[in-house]
């Protein structure tokens, strides 16, 4: 299976919102996790939190998985937010699967993720 | 081929309370009740069709201890925790009067869960019978021998009546036993654990417990697709989801049933079977656990492949290959 990723990061306020749209996998995990953690030193060296836009991820692997940790460790521990919004039916039971719902804060909308960062 | 598997259990047996058979007893009850059932035989085919492993039965609580049965006169083992009991009461299916089989046993590692059934495998006890423990740890006798020794248990290891030999595998070699080429390879665990590639007659068991894997490392991954690769039946350590893998039991040395598929497709085994049962799970909890890995497989199954089958092995699972 030849998995194609495109992921795009904009800044919304303070917020820094990175919108993966494809597979992360075993082909495009890593570049997925440098994206990640460079938008992720940008935060620690400045300021702000994180909210990945789930909608367009078809299907994550557990590298993939494994970089939502790393990005969400990283975050923690210089006291920020790392969030995730509005999976896809498929990659809910992957959370789930996983357990990973049970150690990222997973929101259903990206509106519902901003919200819970004011709030 | 054929597996037993005599333990299942991970890190320590876990037995089922009182309350825990109630709960069977009771969910049995209350669903025959509705069926109406008569004679004898209408109770066999519901116990066997209508209800589910997590009522009519258990994964069962010993520690590990698996058989690979290739046809001759010699057993083999992989591990001896507290499954060996069973086996030596339940299992001897190739000793008695005028034979004089050979107890091969193969040792992923000598933390305690995985030979602490020792000092209760019967054969050690018996005059002449022949105990061969095979391994790739330098401590493999000394473990042994101080599990036996004062004040861990009153039988010394010198009193034990049968003949053990302890013979060190290189795990850059193969080695033929009982007519099966035996391939070890290390694995990533708290002083070492070794995987152990069974191959006989074009049929392969890969037994690899006790091993976590660095999923960010592609020599890493080869390594493991390569030695899994084409096996009949991948016997694996899925301890822990792997959000306790990569995060809280990070660096605990044992793996997830995630990790675990993507492997096995990788590798095109064609039987994965969860082993090493994290001992807080109980039977609904591995059930669960079993229905959503054969959904995480469907779900990440690569174009052009077979369906993988997936199971998780309980204490008395017999596998013909
Ligand atoms: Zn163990
Ligand atoms: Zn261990």
């Amino acid at each position: 299976m030849s998995s194609e990723l495109t992921v795009d990061v904009a800044r919304k306020g303070e917020v820094t919102v990175v919108s993966p749209v494809g597979r992360i996998d075993q082909e495009t995990a890593a570049d997925f996790q440098a994206t990640l953690m460079d938008g992720i030193r940008e935060i620690i060296d400045g300021d702000g939190h994180m909210v990945l836009n789930f909608a367009g991820v078809a299907f994550i692997s557990s590298l993939g998985l494994r970089s939502l940790m790393i990005g969400a460790k990283e975050l923690r521990a210089a006291d920020r937010k790392f969030l995730i919004a509005d999976l896809t039916p498929i990659v809910q039971e992957v959370f789930q699967i996983s357990r990973f719902d049970r150690v990222i804060d997973v929101h259903d909308t990206l509106d519902d993720a901003m919200v819970a960062l004011v709030s | 081929m054929q597996v037993r598997f005599w333990g299942t259990r991970g890190s320590i047996s876990a037995s089922l309370s009182a309350a825990d058979v109630r709960g069977k007893v009771r969910r049995a009850l209350q669903q025959a009740l509705a069926q109406g059932l008569t004679s004898a035989d209408d109770v066999d085919a519901f116990i066997d069709n209508e209800l589910a492993f997590a009522v009519a039965g258990t994964y069962g609580g010993n520690t590990s201890c698996v058989e690979i049965d290739a046809g001759g006169d010699d057993y083999i083992l992989c591990d001896v925790g507290t499954g060996v009991r069973e086996f030596a009461t339940r299992g001897l299916r190739k000793s008695g009067p005028g034979r004089d089989p050979v107890y091969n046993v193969f040792v992923s590692h000598v933390h305690w869960d995985h030979i602490m059934g020792f000092p209760f495998f019967i054969p050690a006890y018996i005059p002449g019978a022949k105990v061969r423990i095979h391994g790739c740890h330098e401590t493999l006798e000394q473990a042994f021998r101080t599990q036996h020794s004062d004040p861990n248990f009153p039988v010394q290891f010198d009193d034990l009546m049968s003949s053990i030999e302890f013979i060190q595998l290189d795990p850059d070699q193969a080695h033929s036993v009982c007519g099966v080429t035996v391939r070890a390879m290390k694995q990533r665990h708290a002083g070492d654990s070794f995987g152990y590639r069974f191959e006989k007659d074009g049929k392969v068991v890969v037994y690899a417990t006790d091993s976590e894997h660095d999923l960010g490392s592609t020599a890493e991954i080869d390594d493991l697709v390569g030695f899994f690769a084409d096996a009949d039946i991948l016997i694996f350590d899925a301890m822990y989801s792997l959000a306790e893998a990569v995060s809280l039991k990070e660096d605990w040395g044992h793996s997830s049933n995630m990790v675990g598929v993507e492997l096995a497709q990788r590798a095109g085994v064609k039987h994965f079977c969860l082993f090493h049962h994290e001992p807080l799970n109980d039977d609904d909890a591995m059930s669960e656990i079993v229905q959503e890995t054969r959904r995480f497989a469907e779900l990440s199954q690569p174009e052009d492949t077979v369906e993988l089958q997936v199971s998780a092995a309980y204490d008395g699972m017999e596998v013909v290959l």
